[in-house]
């Protein structure tokens, strides 16, 4: 479970995030929708450890982030915007560097390998370099690695940025597959209709403030709306 | 900690390994200059050695005793056409001689006798070539003094009031220490030259192929990161001076040294040495390029601030030669001047002083520590997000 409570943090003279309070519960996928420049990265990043926020505080698990980043982050697996692989390194070397890096003596560490890459039909791609790899491929071996360690948490950014329609609609099961184990999902878009599919909760975030949360149904309501993303836009107050 | 230290290190050094551009940068700088230098003492030492001993001579018939002397001292001659354009044929020749119409008369009559040496100084060969010919008029001028001196019954002694002779006290070693003084610098080099690649491609590269945000999420502390990347990058470091030191030590002897009076014989036991001497600058220069290129935002900008640093080598040696400055001991204390230093004793066959090395050590290698902890602390801080 991850838990942020009023998030802010500010970049020089940017406000970045002003007030970004969201529970994302197990068992289910949140939503972090919002236009770009709402703040969504930051406070992902916040989420992540990798920024303190200035005020407010983020747990995972009920582990403090910022207090106990190490802890909080062995709880937490990510995929970040455009996946982050290196080009040289095959898919097995990959899953080995995070595995080691999360301290998988060997043992766990080919079982953890053998498991992930039966549960995202990756085999194929286990001893090839990911210089070629196409992007669908790419999201499974960031995902391989996210999942490598087994962590209660997970968090992406933008997930489906450049897939085509086969490898979202994987990714799709892959997560909702997580979900029912009990998985705790975050992630973030701006994609309408892929937020409306997946998620059980959204938080609608603009101007680093938190606009609106619930189901896409409850948001219908709430704005008055049919389509979700004619609730999204009068949610953040833009004159349509 | 120590486990991620090395999963760190393994993992970049399975990436640098299959990057091409390390191993070439690595191989082309560390090869370098001991090909520089190779070709460049044969071609001294050819032009030192070379000896061209044709001399030309226009209207040698007015100096009918010129001939035999300049055969006497080892030239040949070559008879060039009265009517040819002097300007021109010294473009062939590296020295003309022309006599004077009245040469013979004066040399009879007692007076100066009139000869012109024709050159071109802005060839070496043609310098060298007049260097040899007024040498060899001079003792023709001198022995005609001595016989004129000699029919008036004056001893030739009295022209020649003091006697010079010269007596150069340097060792063959220590001339070999001058001589391989531009080896010097080669060497320092090769220690930066060598991680320079793998320290960008680390870190600046991290960056710019995204995958440095996917590191820094994971429960691994920022220290054990980069002081695996580190270890790595000292590794290429210090290849880079064994190729280096290994390449002169095959190269060198294939030299033609002896031919300018220099004996250098590397052993493997001083390679080895040398090896000894420089190894830590590695550590230092691979720090410092860690530093510079983590805080650059692209491969790009890494690549300049690393080819900047190129010169901090270069400066302590330049600094050494051109101030004409002797060796003192406060230059052990000076990263990369120490290694200097101590290197040039090693050239020199001086046997290696420990408090020496002990001191130009510990400054490199606590320096080198500095940059690793501060790089750390970048890699810890939120300013390493900036441009993701």
């Amino acid at each position: 479970m991850i838990q942020a409570q009023q998030l802010a943090k500010r970049f020089g003279k940017v406000q970045a995030v002003q007030d970004v309070s969201f529970e994302a519960p197990d068992g289910a996928i949140t939503g972090l929708l919002g236009p770009n420049g709402a703040g969504k990265t930051t406070a992902m990043r916040c989420v992540e450890g990798l920024l303190r926020p200035d005020t407010g505080q983020v747990t995972i698990d009920g582990i403090h982030v910022a207090r106990q980043p190490q802890a909080a982050r062995r709880r937490l697996g990510v995929l970040p915007d455009q996946f982050g692989l290196y080009a040289r390194l095959t898919t097995r070397e990959h899953l080995a560097y995070f595995g080691r890096l999360h301290g998988l003596d060997r043992r766990a560490l080919d079982q953890a390998i053998g498991a992930v890459s039966a549960q995202l039909q990756i085999e194929a791609l286990l001893d090839r370099r990911v210089e070629g790899f196409s992007a669908g491929e790419r999201m499974k071996v960031g995902l391989a690695r996210a999942l490598l360690h087994g962590p209660q948490n997970l968090v992406l950014d933008e997930p489906t940025r450049g897939l085509d329609v086969m490898s979202t609609r994987g990714l799709r099961d892959h997560l909702r597959t997580l979900r029912s184990a009990g998985c705790c999902i975050v992630f973030s878009s701006h994609v309408m209709q892929e937020v409306e599919e997946l998620c059980d909760h959204l938080v609608i975030v603009d101007d680093g403030i938190v606009k609106a949360a619930g189901s896409p149904a409850e948001l219908c309501r709430q704005a008055g709306q049919s389509r979700l993303e004619d609730a999204f836009v009068q949610l953040i107050g833009v004159a349509a | 900690m120590m486990r991620q230290l090395w999963a760190v290190a393994r993992k970049e050094f399975v990436d640098a390994r299959r990057d091409p551009r390390s191993i070439m940068t690595l191989v082309g700088y560390s090869l370098m200059g001991p090909v520089m230098m190779l070709a460049a003492f044969t071609a001294l030492v050819e032009n030192e050695t070379r000896n061209e001993k044709t001399v030309a001579v226009q209207h040698l018939d007015r100096a009918p005793g010129l001939a035999a002397h300049l055969q006497e001292q080892g030239f040949e001659l070559e008879t060039l056409d009265p009517e040819l354009d002097i300007l021109q044929a010294i473009g062939d020749h590296d020295a003309i001689l022309r006599p004077a119409a009245d040469f013979q008369a004066s040399l009879r009559a007692g007076q100066p006798a009139q000869i012109e040496l024709v050159l071109d100084t802005s060839k070496t060969s043609s310098q060298s070539m007049a260097r040899r010919v007024e040498q060899a008029m001079a003792v023709w001028s001198g022995e005609l003094a001595s016989l004129r001196l000699m029919a008036l019954g004056v001893s030739p002694q009295a022209a020649q009031p003091i006697e010079m002779q010269r007596r150069d006290v340097a060792s063959r070693a220590d001339r070999a220490a001058l001589v391989l003084s531009g080896f010097q610098v080669f060497v320092l080099i090769a220690a930066f030259f060598g991680s320079m690649h793998v320290c960008i491609d680390a870190t600046a590269g991290e960056r710019e192929r995204r995958s440095l945000e996917a590191l820094l999420v994971q429960p691994v502390s920022a220290f054990s990161l980069v002081v695996g990347k580190w270890l790595v990058a000292a590794g290429y470091g210090l290849f880079g001076v064994a190729l280096t030191l290994t390449a002169m030590g095959i190269l060198l002897p294939m030299a033609p040294l002896g031919e300018l009076g220099i004996s250098y014989q590397p052993t493997p036991q001083s390679v080895l040495t040398m090896f000894a001497l420089i190894a830590p600058l590695a550590l230092l220069a691979s720090g410092l390029q860690m530093l510079a290129a983590s805080y650059a935002k692209s491969f790009k900008e890494a690549q300049t601030y690393l080819s900047l640093l190129m010169f901090v080598p270069m400066v302590p040696a330049m600094a050494v030669s051109f101030l004409q400055l002797d060796a003192e001991p406060w230059m052990f204390a000076v990263p990369v001047l120490g290694q200097q230093q101590l290197l040039s004793d090693a050239l020199r066959e001086v046997p290696p002083d420990l408090l020496s090395f002990g001191i130009a050590t510990s400054v490199v290698v606590g320096a080198g520590l500095v940059c690793v902890l501060i790089t750390a602390r970048l890699y810890g801080s939120e300013r390493m997000l900036r441009g993701l």
